[in-house]
């Protein structure tokens, strides 16, 4: 017996020194990390950057063990630091602050997009507990529905056998004002009343059932998609509003470009910033000034309680639902003017969607961390496409992967 | 010493539990023999075998990852949504070990592994990478495993597509075929397997006659073998080996009537014998006998296969790199693959471990609390099934000979993978495969038949999404689950059954004998093959004809029963006494219409009108195969009161009446005789007529083993009795 206890065991100690693990874990990563920037740096030449990048890694390592919060942000400080001079170094300065400036725009408006359509999914995530596989074909088809109202009314707008010609006269510019509202909201109400349409007739016989449910939306995903493909074509096709080409309009109202010397931005995409911003404070205070919208918010915390002081849970569930492929329909339909239309777009966007949750916290989440998840993912694509291209589609993951291990439960969930 | 005489009692353990596991697998073990069998019919020649194969192979594969997401969906409730990347390392391992020029130089050492070891090694890479997703367990519980398993397998996915210098980008990797499946030893090495397997299933076949030694389970075989002979004589191209395999059969069907009647042990208990003298010739029919006529059988197989094996060898010798010398190799290997994986896997979870994991899977915090590591369980779930998937990927990828990011990283793959398993079943062993099967044939087939509408061909996918859907909402067990549970209701309600006779008589054979009938002409049928178009039409026509008899001697019985039947669904329509009257008038009314039309058409000899009257024949046929199934019962107590009409009639003669049992195999060996010399001539004139020699004695066995079923058992205890006396 005391032979036993006396014995050294690297298991009990792991056991009881937990810190030790977390070092180790940390410098195997790091020595990972440095071993493939020393390849990449001796493929192309540039040691001096890759030890660079090797010691903003190291300081990462630094900010992520220690507890200490002066210590991490003075590291995260340098890191930047690092990156911008490495950035600068790579490109000129001039083109840093070009390709800063643009990502920067665009990765907002990307993120405020993106951040449209998870909220969505966290609400239906949050409250009813489904994981809504189906919400990038909902999506994707919030975009196509909001292209085909945008043709539509404009047609109606030009048909001279009704008053709207009178009404607008040959200003185009209103009309399309008018039919891009029309359409977004269109888009809304059509993805509102399928999605409660799914909700009240099929998952809610599942509910309770996880697996059963993710398999059931897979099967609406399956189909949206697969509809899609047959009407509007493979993903290879985008459908754009054009003046001139598919729309007859002349003009589009938020077209064109912004111009502040060699920067170019596009005008739509600061438009959608306010967009979003708009539609996330008019959320918000849905949210905290409105009756449903505090039932919502306590059901995502306890759904039992709710039900107990009377709400009608089930209602609640429906209207969730609603409102998440709603807005699912209203994002996909602004996201046309950027991106354009596309059956490819709703896996891509769904994980999305996924990443953005599973950073913004996954599991009791807050409605903030999403919109911090959305800022986070959508920034680090536009950032990493104009910097590191190689590392677009993947940049994505690797942040997930990083907050995941600092943070097990997201931003703001528990673990 | 003493380690010595345990091993030697272990392997004697071992050969004498042989047996009884032939005996438990019967089905098992009936399919995986057919299968080994259809590439023996490839020759150098053209060959329409080889579509059957490649479908097969394809169906094979994707159900070794159906099988492998069903071992974490399944049994261990884990919804991995990443599985493609599983399946996707698997092949891109398997593509860089084939070709040592797909990566850069420190790397491509792989390519050194030997082929069949790379197997394994792509195992270990695919259960590495399920260790991976194992470990992330820990920090995402339940359902949201799905979310990072699947950013995993769109990390892997989106690096492949970025890197087009070792993906191949959009025009995909060629993928060599190993050197390995394109010799002629290693196809020998399969032709020697499909022989154990072969071997296997006559022993089964043995077995089953040796635990119903009566004459009926005799009786009952002789359709098959004469089934099993036409397909020799399709498959094969010499002649002497199924009149070998044939002669064998007559010849056990000789030596078991000798040992019958010789033998004093009663049929049901034969292990409990006294004397010495019985014994002895317990042993020879234990022993010699079968080995005697699974020797005979496999040298008649060998023989009928023998100048197809030839002409492989051969086409290795001259051009060994021939695209379809390689089908029916990688067919074998696939094969061998599945069959190993599927006994591992039933061995799995039969064992404490996957009763474990099933716990785990129904309640984790119980699990727990009894003491299980339910981390553990998930990740060692985790490991295996990663391992089956990244074997189905490296088997696809030589299979397929391209691979791109998209078709075996995209996430269609684990979606695919979903639907196999659900609409086969979850948590089941064959639902898996036979979801695979079914959604793969009818891919293949339905979108022609969906374009020949008129409408685009995708829309069938649609449908299968329709499907998917109806199945998780109201069928949640999928098509073997469902099935399975009313087999067993019916096999309940069928044990229940007093005549203990009928029970002894037809207990297994009945859907064994018909089932497996059935499925040849299917099989046959599906080839395509115009050579088997005869012998699958003989087949359903024989179940046509058969069904037709059937439904006119039995439909009040059957009007009966439907009306039960309607009763029972339509409780409240109870009124409606017209369906009745409707019903009754209707059956032999139709029926005799459509079989009238059919003969008529079929002997206007018009080509035009051929392809009508088969349909209308198998129609029947259908409907026949399916009304004696469901009206078991009923037709075995008509044609017992049938018998005793007849009986009574000619009681005097009791002699005739005995011999007609000699008369019977008379005329069937002179029959059966007539047949073999005919096929032997070769002439094509006389080759219709022995068809229509071995299917009438086909058709004559089936029915008179339905008809003298009680006769024989009867007949059977009466003379054992008397022996006992």
């Amino acid at each position: 017996m005391t032979m036993q206890t006396e014995r050294f065991s690297s298991h009990d100690y792991m056991e009881n020194h937990p810190q030790v693990i977390k070092i180790l874990v940390w410098t195997i990563v790091l020595i990972v990390i440095a071993a493939i920037l020393v390849v990449v740096g001796i493929v192309n030449n540039r040691l001096d950057l890759a030890i660079l990048l090797i010691v903003a890694a190291a300081l990462l390592v630094v900010a992520a063990i220690v507890n200490n919060r002066l210590v991490s942000a003075i590291c995260l400080i340098v890191i930047g630091a690092i990156l911008i001079v490495v950035a600068i170094d790579v490109y000129t300065l001039e083109g840093v602050i070009v390709k800063a400036s643009k990502s920067f725009v665009n990765g907002l408006a990307l993120s405020m997009l993106l951040f449209l359509m998870v909220s969505g999914f966290f609400l239906i995530f949050g409250l009813c507990d489904v994981i809504n596989f189906a919400h990038g074909a909902f999506f994707m088809l919030g975009g196509f529905m909001g292209f085909v109202i945008y043709l539509g009314t404009e047609a109606l707008f030009l048909d001279p056998n009704l008053p709207f010609l009178l009404l607008f006269g040959a200003n185009h510019y209103v009309m399309s004002v008018f039919a891009f509202i029309v359409s977004a909201l269109g888009a809304t109400a059509i993805m509102a009343l399928i999605g409660g349409g799914i909700e009240f007739f099929t998952i809610r016989r599942l509910y309770g059932n996880s697996i059963a449910q993710i398999l059931l939306t897979v099967g609406f995903m399956f189909i949206i998609t697969q509809a899609a493909e047959i009407i509007w074509g493979p993903p290879q096709f985008s459908y754009f509003i054009i003046p001139g080409s598919s729309s007859q309009l002349d003009t589009f109202f938020m077209g064109g470009v912004l111009v502040f010397g060699d920067i170019i931005f596009e005008t739509y995409n600061i438009f959608l910033i306010f967009l979003g911003f708009a539609v996330g404070g008019l959320m918000f205070l849905g949210f905290r000034k409105t009756r449903i919208g505090l039932q919502i918010q306590a059901g995502i915390e306890d759904k039992e309680m709710v039900e107990a002081l009377g709400t009608d849970i089930r209602k609640l569930f429906t209207i969730v639902f609603m409102l998440g492929a709603g807005l699912a329909g209203l994002s996909g339909a602004v996201l046309v003017p950027m991106i354009g239309a596309s059956s490819g777009h709703g896996l891509t966007y769904l994980i999305y969607a996924f990443v953005i949750v599973v950073v913004g916290g996954a599991h009791y989440g807050r409605f903030e961390g999403t919109f911090f998840g959305a800022l986070i993912v959508g920034l680090s694509i536009q950032f990493s496409s104009y910097f590191i291209p190689f590392l677009e589609n993947i940049i994505v993951f690797i942040i997930m992967v990083i907050i995941l291990i600092v943070k097990p439960g997201g931003l703001t969930g528990h673990e | 010493m003493n380690n010595e005489s345990n091993n030697e009692g272990n392997l004697k353990r071992s050969v004498r539990g042989i047996p009884s596991i032939l005996s438990k697998n019967r089905t098992v073990i009936a399919v995986v023999a057919f299968l080994y069998l259809i590439p023996l019919g490839t020759t150098s020649s053209f060959s329409p075998v080889r579509t059957l194969l490649f479908i097969i192979t394809q169906i094979m594969i994707f159900g070794l990852l159906a099988m492998s997401f069903d071992l974490q969906l399944g049994r261990a409730s884990l919804l991995n949504f990443g599985h493609v990347a599983l399946f996707g390392v698997g092949a891109y391992f398997m593509a860089y070990t084939l070709d040592a020029g797909l990566l850069p130089p420190p790397f491509n050492l792989i390519a050194t592994i030997p082929y069949p070891l790379t197997l394994v090694f792509a195992m270990l890479v695919g259960g590495g990478l399920g260790l991976i997703m194992g470990l992330t367990t820990s920090r995402m519980r339940g359902t949201a495993f799905a979310f990072i398993a699947l950013a995993i397998s769109m990390f892997i996915f989106n690096f492949f597509r970025q890197n087009p210098d070792i993906s191949g980008g959009e025009t995909g990797l060629q993928v060599p075929t190993p050197d390995i499946i394109r010799t002629g030893p290693f196809y020998l090495l399969f032709v020697a397997i499909a022989f154990v397997f072969l071997a296997a299933f006559f022993g089964t076949v043995i077995l089953y006659i040796k635990k119903r030694t009566d004459y009926a389970g005799l009786i009952l075989l002789t359709p098959v073998m004469v089934a099993f002979t036409g397909v020799l004589l399709i498959f094969g191209t010499n002649i002497l080996g199924p009149v070998l395999v044939f002669i064998a059969f007559l010849v056990m069907i000789l030596l078991n009537r000798f040992e019958r009647s010789k033998s004093f042990s009663d049929p049901l208990r034969e292990n409990q014998t006294l004397t010495g003298e019985v014994k002895s010739i317990n042993k020879l029919t234990a022993y010699v006998l079968p080995f005697i006529i699974m020797i005979v059988v496999l040298v008649g197989l060998y023989l009928s296969f023998a100048t197809n094996i030839a002409d492989m060898v051969l086409l290795w010798i001259e051009d060994s790199s021939l695209y379809y010398f390689t089908i029916p190799v990688q067919f074998y290997l696939v094969l061998t693959c599945l069959v190993i994986i599927y006994a591992f896997v039933r061995r799995l979870i039969a064992s404490p471990f996957g009763r474990m994991i099933t716990a785990v899977a129904q309640n984790e915090e119980r699990a727990e609390a009894l003491g299980y590591n339910s981390y553990r369980a998930k990740i060692v779930v985790l490991v295996i099934s990663g391992a089956i998937a990244s074997l189905a990927g490296a088997l696809y990828a030589p299979f397929i000979r391209i691979i791109v990011p998209d078709t075996v990283l995209g996430v269609e793959v684990t979606i695919n993978a979903m639907l196999y398993t659900i609409i086969g079943g979850i948590a089941t062993l064959l639902g898996p495969l036979l979801g695979t099967g079914v959604v793969v044939y009818s891919e293949l087939n339905l979108v022609d038949l969906i374009e020949g509408f008129g409408l685009p061909g995708r829309l069938w996918l649609i449908v299968l999404g329709v499907l998917y859907i109806g199945i998780v909402l109201f069928m949640p067990l999928g098509i073997v689950g469902s099935i399975g549970r009313r087999v067993d209701s019916l096999k309940g309600s069928f044990r229940q059954m007093k005549v203990r006779q009928f029970e002894f008589g037809l207990k297994d054979a009945d859907y064994w004998i018909f089932g497996l009938l059935g499925t040849m002409g299917l099989v046959l049928l599906l080839s395509e093959d115009p050579r088997f178009l005869p012998i699958s039409y003989g087949i359903f026509g024989f179940l046509g004809a058969l069904g037709l008899l059937l439904m006119l001697l039995f439909r009040r019985e059957i009007a009966s029963r439907i009306r039960g039947f309607i009763k029972k669904r339509r409780l409240r329509r109870r009124k409606i006494g017209r369906f009745e009257f409707g019903l009754k008038d209707a059956d032999y009314w139709i029926f005799g219409l459509l079989g009238t039309m059919g003969l008529v058409l079929l002997l206007s000899e018009d080509p035009r009108f051929l392809p009508i009257s088969y349909g209308i024949f198998g129609f029947l046929g259908a409907l026949g195969l399916l009304l004696m199934l469901l009206f078991r019962r009923e037709i075995a107590s008509r044609i017992r009161g049938f018998i005793k009409k007849r009986r009574l009639r000619r009681r005097k003669i009791g002699r005739f009446e005995f011999g007609l049992k000699y008369v019977d195999d008379v005329l069937f060996g002179s029959l059966g005789t007539l047949g073999i010399l005919l096929l032997l001539t070769e002439d094509p004139r006389f080759l219709l007529i022995s068809y229509g020699i071995f299917g009438f004695l086909g058709a004559l066995g089936l029915f008179l083993m339905i008809l003298y079923r009680m006769e024989i058992a009867s007949r059977i205890r009466r003379r054992s009795t008397k022996g006992g006396d």
